[in-house]
């Protein structure tokens, strides 16, 4: 299941929520999106919540803060929340500003978030789940001005 | 393309057909103006390229004619449009984004590193961020100097001023909305950082070497 909300979709694979960040995020799209993250979390009863961010343009405090907010709030629902596919330079960026991402599980690629809620990769090349997804995620392009 | 770039196509185009016009350009290109601002002497040798490369597809006759407005370009170099600097009003968050996208432009275009330029962003995106804030609207100057290169960008708003500036930059402050260390983090990026603030308004100054 998809649904847009604003052009940032919150997707519902099994037992989890599926949320790709793209482009460069305003700030009341990224409130938009936290409100609707938590709506969809209600309503599917995910266990989990993986945000990747591979596709960011850039990551400042203020959406550091928010995504730090959905995460706690999400877990006062019971549904555990990783990050993933944070950019080095972003990552380098971060750090330097002396802003942390604590409370919040991060791993370091798609890959490694699905693993971690249980999604087992099979070698088959044929794996209609696998085809799904790439599709999905390759749908969302970079949003450009 | 640069705007001396487009303009001296536009000039060859009259001469001779578009591939030739392109070769000479990219020949041209070769030699073309380095640095931050495009100045009469670092254009030089790229209209000079352009002279010999229009010799070899224009008759004798237009020739001489061609040579005198090719080096009339010399002349126009300082009034083309600055592409080093710009002024971005921010009145709501489309703005700042714009803003935050000028920056890193700004700073790619002068030939910085994708991590530098990521910085500059984050940094300028903190500050409009601050302007919107607490001031309502504000403006924002980028702007690319040299020696040593490095972007500056004015972050500037008539609004209530900073009152706790100490504690902010102490870190001590927690804002409700971000980490209450946008300001800070900022400051952390920067090469050298200013901050004028009083109740006519705040001028942030963030300076980063590329």
């Amino acid at each position: 299941m998809i649904t847009n909300d604003d052009d940032i979709p919150v997707i519902h694979v099994w037992d989890f929520l599926l949320v790709p960040l793209q482009g460069d995020i305003t700030d009341s799209r990224a409130e938009r999106l936290r409100n609707a993250t938590l709506a969809h979390i209600e309503r599917s009863a995910a266990r989990s919540l993986i945000i990747d961010a591979s596709g960011l343009a850039l990551i400042d405090s203020h959406l550091c803060a928010l995504i730090a907010d959905l995460a706690r709030a999400a877990k006062l629902m019971g549904c555990h929340t990783i990050l993933c596919g944070i950019d080095p330079k972003v990552a380098q960026t971060l750090m330097e500003m002396g802003i942390s991402l604590s409370g919040i599980e991060c791993v370091m690629s798609l890959e490694r978030a699905f693993a971690r809620v249980g999604v087992k990769h099979h070698a088959r090349t044929a794996d209609p789940r696998k085809k799904i997804l790439a599709h999905v995620t390759g749908r969302l392009t970079k949003e450009r001005e | 393309m640069s705007p001396l770039e487009s303009r001296a196509l536009e000039l060859l185009l009259r001469y001779m057909s578009e591939p030739a016009a392109r070769g000479v350009l990219r020949r041209a290109r070769l030699r073309r103006p380095t640095g931050a601002r495009v100045t009469r002497a670092s254009a030089d040798p790229f209209i000079e390229e352009l002279v010999f490369g229009a010799r070899l597809f224009v008759d004798a006759k237009s020739r001489e004619h061609l040579e005198r407005e090719v080096r009339r370009l010399t002349v126009e170099v300082e009034t083309l449009p600055d592409h080093t600097r710009e002024e971005l009003p921010v009145c709501d968050e489309h703005q700042a984004r714009r803003a935050r996208m000028a920056a890193r432009r700004l700073a790619e275009t002068a030939g910085a590193s994708k991590l530098d330029s990521l910085r500059a962003a984050t940094g300028l995106s903190e500050l409009t961020r601050n302007i919107l804030m607490y001031a309502g609207s504000g403006e924002v100057v980028v702007e690319i100097l040299d020696a040593p290169r490095r972007i500056r960008m004015v972050a500037s708003d008539r609004g209530p001023g900073i009152g706790n500036l100490d504690e902010v930059l102490g870190g001590e402050y927690q804002s409700k909305t971000g980490l209450g260390r946008g300001l800070l983090g900022t400051k952390r990026l920067a090469d050298h950082f200013e901050i004028s603030t009083g109740p006519q308004g705040t001028t942030v100054t963030f300076e980063m070497k590329l």
